[in-house]
Formats: structure tokens, sequence, C-alpha cells
């Protein structure tokens, strides 16, 4: 039994409309990842998967569909914190010796159409009691958050906007991106209101997409010649604040020192974050949790930081959902994906130059007012 | 109220959009330890004890609020601009509910807020601006 490392990422091309089915998706992403890695398909003897449109199928019946036997097997319950939880869970699993390979796949074929269909039902308490109020979908939830933090700390949609801009020029380096066109911080802030305070480039789009990554025992990646990535420590948590409607706060701060702690790095040693982004405003909630900033202090670090692939802390380097399109639970996983072709130093237009420790950050599950699932994974680069 | 934004509720709930129906805000309280649950729940998210409905003030203040201009149904279209709101209710629990009345937009955080009887569009409890 060999320590578990991540030594391969695959994506599918991202559309706006549907012309491929989920399968499609799923199975271009997972080749993707192999073929990269050089491990065969029948060499896997694990896999995840987190999807909003594929009941009432789940993993078990993907891996039918695909032909795998699985010794590992685990359907991501937790919105778009699946994708590090998967990373997290697989090492597990290789690290007790119940698998050597792990493939942990996220994605989803979404409209905006079919997008807002699924949110007037995703949980019973959205349906019961936010649905009928005409909550406008996750939009509306994140509006409330964001007028809240604007109301304490005085976050500006400027500070916000700053994120938003950065994140388009980092798309523009990323071929998968769905979003090519720069974005100009006065179009960011007169776009169309959606749920106010929130305007259009707050908003992910829905598209479809699948995201992969692999995991495996450290003896089989000798074999592959892949550059290795530790997972060097997860931490998840679901609804840490029972009782509170809000993602404010959301969950990341109850774990985040623990989590940094058992990875064994300090702050200064994280070369750059993938934050999930949903919404710029869930991105500053998560810098001050994971306390690159202080409470509060978000919207003043964004207008004062170079978010940038060239700055201080590059944030979300490959344009994030924000600027990539959201492939529904494919955006928990985008993140881990970029990560890992950061730090396998495979990014190249918008590499950041000599990356090797990597934050990833997941949220989702939205509710009664907030995401109710909250994971980070630390990932280091073996030299 | 149409039917079109009416929605069967789990057994356990069914007293809240009958209150709503009078113009009342019944809230779930647990004889055990207190709790106010923000949403009705089947047993009490604290202590696990059985709940019981206890008739609230129907107060409270907004704690922040969106206005939702892109409805997720064109069911909604009718209402629209609509005000949702977080609100502490004078009782304690905060909820999530709308803000009607055409007075909607004047809404700000702070802001007193109370259920209402009319006129409501959803079967579920609403509020106005109290003035």
């Amino acid at each position: 039994v060999g320590e578990p490392v991540v030594i391969s990422y695959g994506s599918s091309t991202y559309e706006k409309r549907d012309p491929h089915e989920l399968l499609w998706h799923l199975w271009t992403a997972s080749r993707a990842c192999l073929e990269r890695a050089g491990i065969e398909k029948d060499e896997l003897d694990g896999l995840t998967l987190a999807s909003f449109s594929y009941p009432p199928g789940n993993v078990v019946t993907l891996g039918e569909h695909f032909g795998l036997r699985m010794r590992f097997a685990e359907q991501g319950a937790f919105g778009g914190a699946s994708g590090v939880v998967a990373l997290g869970h697989a090492a597990d699993a290789i690290r007790a010796g119940r698998a050597r390979a792990v493939l942990c796949l996220a994605g989803d074929v979404f409209t905006v159409a079919s997008h807002d269909a699924m949110l007037d039902e995703f949980t019973p308490a959205i349906r019961d009691y936010l649905a009928p109020h005409c909550f406008g979908g996750a939009n509306g939830v994140f509006a409330l958050v964001q007028r809240r933090h604007s109301h304490l700390y005085g976050t500006t949609r400027e500070q916000l906007g700053k994120l938003a801009v950065t994140q388009r020029e980092h798309a523009l380096l990323n071929p998968n991106a769905l979003f090519r066109e720069p974005l100009t911080l006065e179009e960011y802030l007169t776009a169309r209101p959606i749920a106010e305070p929130l305007r259009l480039y707050d908003c992910v789009m829905p598209c479809s997409g699948a995201e992969a990554v692999l995991v495996v025992d450290e003896e089989l990646a000798r074999r592959t010649g892949r550059a290795v990535l530790d997972v060097l420590a997860m931490r998840e948590l679901h609804n840490a604040h029972p009782g509170l409607p809000s993602s404010l706060p959301a969950g990341f701060e109850l774990y985040a020192h623990e989590l940094v702690a058992a990875a064994g790095v300090g702050r200064e040693e994280i070369d750059l974050v993938e934050l999930y982004d949903d919404y710029p405003i869930m991105v500053a909630i998560q810098l001050e949790a994971y306390g690159f900033c202080p409470e509060g202090g978000s919207g003043r670090f964004l207008e004062e930081t170079d978010v940038s692939i060239h700055g201080a802390l590059p944030v979300n380097t490959g344009g994030g959902q924000l600027s990539c399109g959201q492939s529904g639970a494919g955006g928990g996983m985008i993140g881990v994906v970029e990560a890992v072709q950061q730090l396998q130093h495979e990014a190249g237009e918008r590499q950041v130059a000599g990356a090797r420790v990597g934050l990833v950050s997941g949220f989702g599950l939205v509710s009664y007012g907030k995401g109710l699932c909250t994971a980070g994974a630390i990932l280091r680069r073996r030299d | 109220v149409t039917d079109a934004e009416t929605r069967p509720l789990p057994p356990h709930a069914l007293s809240l959009v009958e209150g709503a129906a009078r113009g009342v805000l019944l809230l779930q309280r647990c004889p055990a330890c207190g709790e106010l649950p923000s949403f009705p729940r089947i047993a009490c998210p604290a202590c696990f004890a059985e709940l019981e409905w206890v008739e609230a003030s129907g107060r409270g203040r907004v704690v922040t609020f969106a206005v939702v201009r892109r409805p997720h149904h064109e069911r909604f279209a009718a209402h629209l601009p609509v005000v949702l709101a977080v609100i502490e209710l004078a009782e304690g629990p905060q909820v999530i509910s709308s803000v009607v009345g055409d007075d909607r937009l004047e809404t700000s955080i702070g802001a007193e807020v109370s259920v209402t009887a009319a006129p409501r569009w959803s079967s579920l409890p609403q509020f106005r601006l109290v003035r």
C-alpha cells in the first residue's frame, strides 16, 4: 500500500447548448484524463461521480455503462463541494488499501431553462419554502448574502467586479472557457440586474461539461512518469451552522485552520487558490475564511491585491465557473482540475510560474438561505 | 393565491399555510427546549423532541433582502419584481420570506415588517412594510 497521489486531469469540451448528451461529456473527460496518465480503463478500481442530471443513474450505473469493476464507488451528494470531497475520499480509500486507481468525475448537461427547473425543487426546503416565494434560484439566495456582507463590511461592487474582470482575463487564456471576450469593470457594473444587488456577470451561466481527475497509488504513479501531487489534507463540513439561514458565515472558517495545520504548510507557501465561484461574493467569503485576509476584509483585499496569475495570490487561474461556465456538478470539480493542471506545470499560457502548493475549495447544495456543504483540500507537487 | 403558487406541503408543515390564510404567523416551538426552528421540521433540530405550533407576533425586522428581477419560473411573472428577504422575527428566529405591497421596493435593512393577510400571492406567510 502506497501513498495516494494525483497524476492526471481531463475535461470535456464545454457547450452552451447541449448537442452532446451527458454520457459523452463524462466519457470524453474520463478518456482525456486516462490517456494523459497512460492508464488503461481496466486499471481503474474506483470511481466517484457527482451529477445532478444523471438520476436515476448513479456512480454504479455509470460503472456499468463504462464496463468497470469497482472496489470503491461513491456518489457525490454534496453539490459543488462534491469534487473536493471526492478527492479526499479517493485518497483515503487508496491509503487504506481499498483501491489503487480512482477516477473522480463530475459533470452535467444544463441549459439556463433546465437549470431553473432543477432549482425550483433543488432541496426539500427550497421546494417547500423558497421556490413559492419566487426566490429566483441561487441568484436570489446569494443576493441576500452579498447585500448583508456589503452592509456589515462596506464591500462594494467595484471590489467584487475587479475579481470578475481578473477571472475573465484568465479565461482568455483557457481554450475551454465559454466566455472568450474581455470583460470591463464598466460592463460588470452596468449589466442587467438579475437579483439585486447581483447583476448578470455576478451569476454563473449554466452549461454542459464534465471534469475528471485521477488519484492513484504512488507505485502505479511511478510507472506513468507523471508529476505527482500529494493530497496533503482534505476537510469537509456540512450544515456547519444549523439554524442560520445564511452563508455568512458559511462554514469554511470552522475547519480552515485545521486544514492548513494538517497539511503542514504555511499560508505563505500556497502558490494559488481555486475557490468555488458561483458568485464573486462567495470567493470573497472564502478568502476571509481561509485566512488570506481578515473577516470582512475581502473587499479591500481584492481592491489592493493582484489576484491574477502574475500576482501575489493567483485566484481561479483558469477563469473559474464565472468565465468558463458552470457545468452543474462539474463546477465543483473545475477548480480541482485547474489546480492539478497548474501544479503539474501544464497550464500553458496561464501557468503560474513554479507553482507547487495549491488550495482548492468547494461549496454547494444551496438550500434554506445557504449552501449546506463546504470542503477544502491542499495539494502539493512532489519533486 | 392561485394554484400556480400553491404547493402541497408535507403533513408536518400544514399549519404554516393554515395560519397564513388567516393572516397570522404560526411557528413551531419545542416544548422541551424552547427552540424555534426557522422552517417546519418533523422534530426539534436542537433536541429531537416533538414540536408544537404557537401563534407568533408576526412582526420582525429585515436582516437582508434581494430584489429578484429574473424569476426562476415564469409562473411568477405577474409578481415581479419580488423582494425576497431574511426576516428576524420578534421571537428570535430568522426566516426567509417575501415582502409584498406596492411600496415593497422601499425595503431596507432594519425595516420593520409584519405578516400580512392581503394582498398575498403565495400560500406561505408573506410580509409587508410597517409604516
